[in-house]
This record gives C-alpha cells, structure tokens and sequence, in this order.
C-alpha cells in the first residue's frame, strides 16, 4: 500500500528515528536528512510503492555517516597535540525536546538503552506499523521480525516494570 | 505448540482466527502464559501511546516546509467524491458527538461508553449508550491527531452518514460467512441512493473475542477541505452479536 505523503509521513519517520539514533544524535537531523534526500530525488520516489523503507534506509545511511565522522573528530588533535573536543550542541535529552509525558518518556529512556535491533523494531511497532510492514522496512523475514519483537517487547517489559 | 510469537500475535489481535482457541486454552491454563499475554498487551499499549504521543508534536519549521513539499507531489488517488460527498451537512444535533469524538482522538480514549449519532423517525438524536461489552478496555477509538484538519466536521458527517444499528443489523447474520478482501453491501445508501459497499479487511481477537474490521471500500469526504478519509470499523462479537467497537479515521 502506497504511503500517503504528507505531514503525518514526516512524523512516523520521526518516530521511526528515534529508534535509530543513539546518544546524543538528533532524529530530526536525520528526517530533514532522508527529506532532502527523497525531494531531490522526487521523479524516482514519488511512486515508489515503499516509499517510507526508502526513506528509513537513508536515515540509517546518515546516522552511520554520523558516526563516522564523530570517530573521526574524536581522533583529530589539535596543533598541539590535545585532543580535539566535539561541541555538542544536543546534550539536551530528545525526549524533553520532544515534550513527552512521563510514562512515554520512560519508555523511551528504556527504549534508548536497548540494543540497536530493539531500539529499530520497537519503534517501528510504535508507529503502528504491521509485522509485515516491519519486515518490508526492515528488509527481513517476517518471521524474524515476530520474534525479535516478542523478545524485545519481553525485555522492554523488564525494564518499565 | 505455542511459542511467545502466538502470544504475541493473540495479544495484538493478529493471531489468525483457526488458532485462537489453542492459544486461548494455554492461556487459561497456564498463568506463565496469562502473564506473558498481559505483558504483550501492556507493552503493545505503551508503544502505541509512545508512537501517538511523538506524532501529536509539532513538526520543527524546516520539517514541516518538507512535508509540505511532498504534499504536493500527488493528490490522493482518483475519488469518485460525487456518492460520498457530505460536507456542509453539519446539524448542531450532532455537535455534542463531535466534541466528543474529537477528545477521544486527542487522548487516545478506551470507552465503556458508545456514544452515536441515531436517525429516529423523529429527526436525528445523539445516544449514548452504556453497553455491558466485555471487552472495551482494550478497544480502541483509534485517529491520527491532526492540527489543521477539520475532525469534527468529519466526524458529524459521518454520523450523519452512517447508521450503525441498520449497519449491524445487516451484516449481523453474513459477516461471519465472508472471506478477508471480500466486498459486501448493506442495504446503507449514500445520498445518492446508491448502495455503500464495504470491504471485510481482517480477522482479529480482543480480549478473546472475535472481532473484524471492515473499511468502507473508498475514502469518505467527509468536510469541504477533506481530500478523502479512510474509515474502517471495529466489531466484536460479544453475546452472539456484533457491536461496534470502534471507528477508525484515517487520511
């Protein structure tokens, strides 16, 4: 089923985000990041019957570009050979960016300190997606993806409890 | 053998309808398993809200010039508006449904009580009815928060258009006979007179009752500045009865 493009499109990734970024990185940078990306491509992708795994693909490639370029940051001194520090202007929590309630910011902190495929698989379930959805944006078996769900949903249960 | 995945998918209303007896038997006769389905059913719930929640923020300004971009790419899919098309129709008969149906989008609302719009021979009236349903903490009125839509039109429209107790009545003795994908019609007719088809979209389980969800077979325009809305409806059979558990607005 074709995505519908639109305002609320811009939100899941959002979501969908959140699940890919760790530490210190800013979802929103990646959304405006997979945005830019699917506008300058706009004849290849505006039918694209998947749209939204084309988009969460970019957000992983630019996440791990970010990573890269933080490695190397952090191994660059300066000319007298102290290490260079990286200013980070988003230390501040995305959660108390975001303006979540307590519980759902809870369960984000708790999403947060999860793994990489549970902090991806359970956000995509946060939008509401279907487990073949899932699959299809994940590009994985969607017997897979029920049981990495199963499992992640049992451990994030453990840590909100 | 059931595996937590069955669980999972019972938990979530997925699990295929041949299976649930089995799953619902391990269940009830296994509080390792009650307790697994109960953590499922809790964790499904908070990322729900956790996604909702996120979604019902403002975009940043540089992200919502991009959707407005993308906006622009293409209109929804061709519309045959003309059968479905109810704007301008509000009554103030129907305000008290409105608002309360725009709280229950806004707060993501799990309701004992059914409120609706009803056609009598009198003119039009709101009920609300208490129904002793078993289930309804887990069903959900389930909409995508939206700042600049016109909910509340769109949901008096509906209710205008749509009469729930002839529906039910309806499909009450052949719904159990359709296959998933399958059309239907009830004797419902659009103002056109044309009768509204339907479309049974799947087979799901809450809190271990059978329940389906039928969408109208195409978007409903249901306000001046709605481009089309896609409306699917939540039954339950409780009591050898179906009842609807919840209306589903979607753009």
């Amino acid at each position: 089923m074709k995505e519908k493009l639109d305002e609320n499109f811009v939100k899941s990734l959002v979501v969908i985000a959140l699940g890919i970024v760790k530490g210190k990185s800013d979802p929103y940078e990646l959304v405006n990041g997979a945005m830019e990306y699917l506008i300058s491509n706009k004849e290849k992708y505006m039918d694209h019957p998947n749209i939204k795994a084309i988009a969460v693909l970019k957000m992983k490639g630019l996440f791990i570009d970010e990573i890269r370029k933080n490695q190397k940051l952090s191994s660059m001194t300066d000319n007298e050979g102290n290490d260079l520090q990286v200013i980070d202007e988003k230390q501040n929590d995305i959660s108390e960016r975001i303006g979540l309630k307590d519980e759902t910011k809870k369960v984000l902190s708790a999403i947060k300190t999860m793994g990489e495929k549970c902090r991806e698989i359970l956000m995509l379930a946060a939008d509401d997606l279907s487990y073949k959805d899932i699959a299809k944006n994940i590009e994985t078996p969607i017997g897979t993806v029920m049981s990495r769900l199963a499992k992640c949903r049992k451990e994030l249960k453990g840590l909100v409890a | 053998m059931i595996d937590e995945t069955k669980i999972m998918q019972y938990a979530d209303g997925t699990l295929p309808v041949e299976e649930h007896e089995e799953v619902k038997k391990a269940i009830e006769s296994d509080p390792k398993l009650k307790e697994l389905y109960n953590n499922f059913q809790k964790t499904g719930d908070l990322l729900f809200k956790l996604g909702n929640e996120i979604k019902s923020q403002t975009l940043p300004k540089n992200l919502q010039e991009k959707a407005n971009i993308i906006k622009t790419w293409k209109k929804p899919e061709a519309k045959e508006f003309g059968s479905f098309n109810f704007f301008g129709l509000f009554k103030i008969q129907y305000a008290g449904v409105a608002a309360a149906c725009c709280l229950m989008f806004v707060a993501g609302f799990y309701a004992d009580t059914f409120i609706s719009g009803k056609n009598t021979k009198s003119g039009n009236e709101v009920i609300a009815l208490n129904q002793s349903i078993d289930v309804p903490k887990d069903l959900k009125f389930r909409g995508m928060p939206k700042q600049d839509e016109d909910l509340s039109t769109r949901v008096t429209n509906l209710y205008r258009y749509f009469n729930q107790d002839q529906f039910i009545q309806d499909i009450n003795s052949t719904i159990d006979d359709l296959e998933i994908n399958e059309e239907f019609e009830t004797s419902l007719e659009d103002n056109d007179g044309k009768r509204v088809k339907f479309l049974l979209v799947e087979n799901f389980n809450a809190n271990g009752n059978n329940c389906k969800k039928v969408a109208f077979n195409e978007p409903l325009r249901l306000s001046e500045n709605d481009q089309g809305t896609d409306v699917t409806l939540d039954i339950c059979k409780i009591k050898n009865n179906y009842e609807i558990s919840s209306i589903n607005l979607s753009k």
